[in-house]
């Protein structure tokens, strides 16, 4: 969470708002808010029932606790991002702003016509053994 | 090693692409946040989390 804070001015530049949410009462919550200097709500959802509708509610858990999760909702209100993240660690600031910086992936695409020529693929190959497999990220 | 799938939410329902369920929880502050209001005006990051983390 201080993580996010800190970065948020990043956040707010690309048109986030952020949000936590956990099963913890206000009180517990608004402590964590004030340790941490945390400018974005937190929801309280004490009664698991939110958190269980989302299918978050961890089942491995004696305490019902939420499944560390991290989620982008868009305007339109579809999922964007939708990272399980789990008790061993937590999807990163950087990998969040990435995603959020260069968009969607890409949807799979149907083969070209060029595609069906065995040139193509030698062209192909030819490439990758002169420029490497990874696109470079472009300057600046 | 075997790895446990601890989400139980069947497949449709987070999903990228899939509408996200309704939410509607009070802050700290007791104030009401719907995320359908919400999510018109700024995209909206959930965090999940436990603790502080």
């Amino acid at each position: 969470m201080a993580d996010y804070q800190r970065r948020l001015g990043e956040l707010e530049a690309l048109d986030v708002a952020v949000t936590g949410i956990s099963v913890d009462e206000a009180v517990r919550s608004e402590r964590v808010r004030r340790q941490f200097g945390l400018s974005f709500p937190i929801l309280c959802d004490p009664s698991r029932q939110t958190v269980r509708a989302w299918g978050l509610l961890d089942p491995d858990d004696r305490q019902d606790l939420a499944v560390p999760a991290t989620l982008l909702v868009e305007k339109d209100g579809t999922l964007g991002m939708v990272a399980f993240d789990g008790t061993r660690f937590r999807t990163t600031m950087d990998a969040v702003l990435e995603r959020l910086r260069v968009g969607p992936a890409a949807p799979w695409r149907p083969l070209r016509w060029v595609q069906a020529w065995p040139w193509y693929w030698a062209r192909c190959i030819a490439n990758v053994g002169r420029y490497g497999m990874k696109q470079k990220a472009p300057p600046g | 090693m075997v790895m446990k799938n601890r989400v139980m939410a069947p497949d449709h329902v987070l999903r990228v692409g899939a509408k996200a369920p309704a939410l509607r929880l009070p802050d700290t502050t007791s104030r009401i946040f719907d995320l359908d209001d919400e999510r018109a005006r700024r995209r909206q990051l959930l965090i999940f989390y436990r603790g502080h983390w």
